[in-house]
């Protein structure tokens, strides 16, 4: 190793130590007394980028709705990726170097890795997240309906509709992994059967296959489990297979960038998203609204009311807001009427919708 | 300080993933892309033993070093007769087949889902839940993981493999057998790869199969790239740089709705001037 | 009969898809012999070109297939002289260039996420407007017609280059071996810059048919790079007609693998067909 290179080097070194020590240290000096920051750590970058992109313009249009708050609160995003070591960091940068009071992250994978660091360092976390392990922890809170809400009303209306040959197509990813074995518990004991089962992994873009497979099982209807952009690739392959079998779903279709595949078709919803919020979000990023974005806005609401709550003359500390979340109830959120149960999840019922006209409908019963 | 602790942990586990790729593909000159798959053995090994059985960190350590070996010894057996570009893309179908199986086979890795709360381990009292605590152990593990890559690089086995880099013909017709050398760096590797496995499963306490994948493979060759080939000390300041780039880029002040894009973007302008300019990385002796 | 001419109809027209990604990748690999990472952005670029101007800009929507390939090849034209020729002066080794190309595919992807957003898009109007025809019992789409029919046409046309012009006795030269090329006096190098924009230029077609197809992503190049690698190898790699039996092949093993075992191991089988074929038969389907 010549000379020159190990000078090279050795600025080089030095130069991003003194930044990262810069950096560092700036920002504490610019920790203020009335300020509450919330932290979120969601996919900015890679596949899942627009589901980032939705959380962060859901709770910057929540922070801009928010007014006459005795604090000011501040968003700071960081990107994971959905990447286990970038949620870790991105987590412990929030928390040990911007002081944030609150962190907010997307996905059972992000939640499970930020839960234990946000519960060991005290800081409230709030994940929208289907596995419940997320929310175990006095500082840990979900906001999804949990899949056994969900299916609770799905199997009834399948009971009520008489139907008993399912058939399933499931994205191979934690979200509809978790819906489909809680399913199969419940489905023990009923007459009704799945016929046939096909999942695919995310990224795949040619279900024809898997679709001639499960034509011929004879199932009365096909539950999908996926998300964009599988979902309307999968719904649009169906129909273009020539098959007339209704679908379902439990969460996706509203979801859908192209609602219009699944009209008339019925599914399961966690709640309705608002018509308030859904235009609110239409009129400030002219996109559809994206899983988790109504969750997420919700959240902002639900740390602010928590926060305003605490009868203190300073600052809130995180322990503070953790237990006013947990006697949060009937909040009016963008997901309708919410509470807080004990155990840190926020619990919304479950209700059947269907797309009539291109838009969700809730059906009544 | 929390978040520098955090980063050195992260640091001293990518360190041993490069040392390890580094030898293979440094040393032996083998283009490997499938060292991820390896990582998610000790992972996964790791991270079921501690949920799911008595055994403790340092068991679940030794019988993912024996699952890594023994993968390692079978795949080796294969891939060992092919040459550059079809080594790689065999090696890169590897990775991805046993990114399938982390995926699929359910009953063992609960796929998707993946496998919460793993503890930290157990060792004479310590607390291994303090984060500084953890990273002492890590950079334990570093330094022995060090050790032994020196010692394989500068032994008379070591220089075997150089010598098969540079001319595979020459060194067989001295009658060395090119393979078995090849295999026996490749399961070395591999065994140091599941080492940083249990590591990194037992700190984050979270595993599922998104973390194993080409992707991340990719990302431990461009560490070793970075820092340059055939030198050890190389694959610790390319670790250095690629875990720490994407978390200085956090401070820098892109706007944030295009900043991540961004950073991917400052990230591939780098790796295109790096070869433009300094092919041999940092303080590589074996220009690529 | 059941599910057969389904998934046969299915297998072909993938093949299709894979055949025209396979052409392109062997033509370019055949004059650079690199493994040009950045080669499946050249289809991204094609599919979102022709979203920019036909959906966005409204222009007519055969214009805009023209203009999306042409632009897909001067991107490939342009990157070759700015970074690969360069690395070729300086006598870069194979290695170097991958990870070169690997800078390329990650800033590139990035630089259209700026632009257009992460999000899925299709090209086409969305469903019920897609003519659908049912062949001895399974069903076809207008646009997947289209996607064979566009495959055959470039394949015979690329073949009438090849094999009737001197242009490309030329390309055949060069990929035989490029150092007598250039001793013969072949201008190598120019010959490769318009391999680049041909090379690129089907990519991006293969990226408009998959975009009207399905649809499009910025990170969709890379799988399909990786299913044309595969069927290049598997009918020998830089051998034009043998990339596209190998296409075809691969078609076939993943949407039969699909009936025979299950969805989620697609990717595995296919990436274990590559696998069998660097064992048996490293040399393709075809011999050379």
């Amino acid at each position: 190793m010549s000379q020159l290179i190990k000078q090279v080097i050795a600025v080089i070194v030095v130069v991003v130590v003194v930044a990262v020590g810069y950096f560092l240290s700036k920002d504490q000096n610019e920790v203020s007394a009335k300020s509450i920051k919330i932290g979120v750590v969601a996919p900015l970058t890679g596949d899942l980028a627009f589901i980032g992109e939705g959380i962060r313009d859901a709770m910057v249009l929540a922070q801009e709705n928010s007014k006459n708050t005795k604090y000011t609160y501040e968003l700071i995003f960081e990107d994971d990726q959905l990447d286990s070591k970038m949620s870790a960091s991105a987590a412990n940068k929030l928390i040990s170097v911007d002081k944030v009071d609150a962190i907010v992250s997307f996905g059972s994978g992000s939640g499970n890795v930020v839960a234990p660091i946000a519960e060991q360092n005290k800081i409230v976390h709030f994940g929208i997240a289907t596995d419940p392990v997320v929310a175990k922890g006095e500082y840990n809170f979900i906001h999804w309906t949990p899949p056994s809400e969900e299916n609770k009303v799905f199997v009834a209306e399948l009971e009520r509709r008489g139907i008993k040959k399912l058939g399933v197509f499931e994205s191979n990813a934690q979200g509809a992994a978790a819906l489909i074995a809680d399913l199969k518990e419940k489905l023990k004991g009923t007459d009704i059967e799945i016929v046939t089962e096909q999942i695919f992994n995310s990224g795949e873009r040619d279900f024809r296959s898997i679709i001639a497979k499960a034509k011929d099982s004879g199932a009365e209807i096909y539950l999908v489990m996926a998300f964009s952009p599988e979902l309307e690739v999968l719904g649009k392959q169906i129909k273009e297979a020539g098959i007339n079998t209704p679908l379902t779903s439990v969460e996706c279709f509203e979801l859908s960038e192209q609602v219009a595949i699944f009209e008339g078709e019925w599914y399961v919803n966690s709640a309705d998203p608002t018509k308030d919020f859904t235009d609110k979000f239409a009129a400030k990023t002219s996109k559809n609204l994206t899983m988790g974005a109504a969750n997420a806005y919700d959240i902002f609401n639900l740390v602010v009311a928590a926060a305003e709550k605490v009868k203190s003359p300073e600052k809130p500390t995180s322990e503070q807001i953790a237990d006013e979340l947990t006697t949060i109830k009937d909040f009016g959120g963008a997901l309708g009427n919410i509470s807080v149960n004990e155990d840190g999840i926020v619990v919304s019922t479950a209700a059947v919708r269907m797309i009539k006209d291109g838009k969700p409908v809730t059906v009544e019963n | 300080m929390e978040y520098l602790i955090h980063l050195g942990i992260l640091f001293a586990v990518y360190a041993i993933l490069g040392m390890g790729l580094n030898l293979v593909v440094g040393y032996a000159g083998l283009l490997s892309v499938t060292h991820a798959a390896f990582y998610g053995i000790g992972a996964y090994t790791t991270a079921i033993l501690l949920t799911k059985s008595g055994v403790g960190f340092f068991g679940a350590l030794v019988l993912g070093i024996a699952i890594a070996t023994a993968v390692s010894l079978l795949i080796g057996v294969v891939l060992s007769r092919f040459k550059g570009d079809y080594y790689a893309l065999g090696t890169l179908g590897f990775n991805t087949i046993v990114f399938g199986a982390f995926l699929n086979w359910k009953n063992l890795t609960q796929g998707s889902l993946g496998i919460p709360g793993i503890s930290r381990p157990e060792l004479f009292g310590i607390n291994f839940t303090n984060n500084f605590n953890f990273l002492i152990l890590a950079l334990i593990f570093l330094i022995l993981a060090y050790s032994v890559a020196r010692f394989v690089a500068n032994s008379p086995f070591g220089r075997v493999l150089k010598a098969i880099r540079e001319d595979e013909t020459v060194i067989s017709v001295f009658g060395y057998d090119a393979l078995h050398y090849k295999l026996v760096v490749f399961v070395i590797s591999a065994a140091m790869a599941a080492v940083a496995g249990s590591l990194f499963a037992s700190y984050i306490t979270f595993i599922d199969p998104s973390g194993f994948r080409v992707a991340e493979s990719m990302f431990i060759l461009a560490i070793i790239i970075l820092g340059g080939l055939a030198n050890l000390r190389g694959s610790l300041l390319g670790a250095f740089f690629l875990i720490l780039l994407p978390e200085v880029m956090r401070f820098v002040g892109f706007p944030s709705d295009i900043e991540a894009q961004m950073r991917q973007v400052v990230y591939g302008v780098i790796l295109i001037l790096l070869m433009l300019y300094r092919p041999q990385g940092l303080i590589g002796e074996y220009k690529l | 009969m059941g599910i057969l001419p389904q998934l046969v109809l299915n297998s072909i027209v993938a093949g299709a898809v894979y055949s025209l990604v396979a052409l392109s990748f062997n033509l370019v690999y055949g004059a650079t012999k690199f493994f040009n990472l950045a080669h499946g952005v050249m289809a991204v670029i094609g599919g979102y070109a022709v979203f920019y101007f036909a959906k966005i800009l409204g222009f007519d929507v055969y214009a805009t297939i023209v203009l999306g390939i042409t632009l897909a090849g001067l991107v490939g034209f342009g990157l070759d002289k700015l970074i690969y020729l360069p690395l070729r002066r300086r006598k870069a080794s194979n290695m170097v260039l991958l990870v070169a190309s690997l800078g390329v595919m990650t800033a590139l992807q990035a630089i259209i996420a700026i632009f257009f957003s992460s999000r899925f898009k299709t090209l086409s109007q969305g469903i019920g407007a897609q003519k659908i025809f049912t062949i001895l019992g399974g069903t076809i789409t207008q646009t997947q017609i289209i996607i064979l029919l566009g495959a055959a046409l470039v394949t015979a046309g690329i073949f009438a280059i090849l094999y009737k012009t001197q242009f490309g006795r030329a390309v055949r030269a060069i990929g035989d071996d490029g150092e007598v090329a250039r001793i013969v006096g072949i201008d190598a190098d120019k010959i490769i810059g318009h391999v680049s924009f041909i090379g690129s230029a089907i990519a991006g077609f293969a990226g408009i048919l998959v975009g009207f197809d399905v649809g499009i992503e910025p990170t969709m190049g890379l799988s399909l790079l990786f299913k044309g690698v595969i069927a290049a190898i598997v009918g020998g790699v830089g051998n034009i007609c043998g990339g596209v039996l190998g296409a075809f092949l691969l078609g076939f093993v993943e949407n039969f693998g699909i009936w025979k075992i299950s969805g989620e191991w697609k990717d595995a089988v296919a990436f274990a067909l590559l696998i069998v074929f660097l064992i048996f038969r490293p040399r393709g389907i075809m011999k050379n």
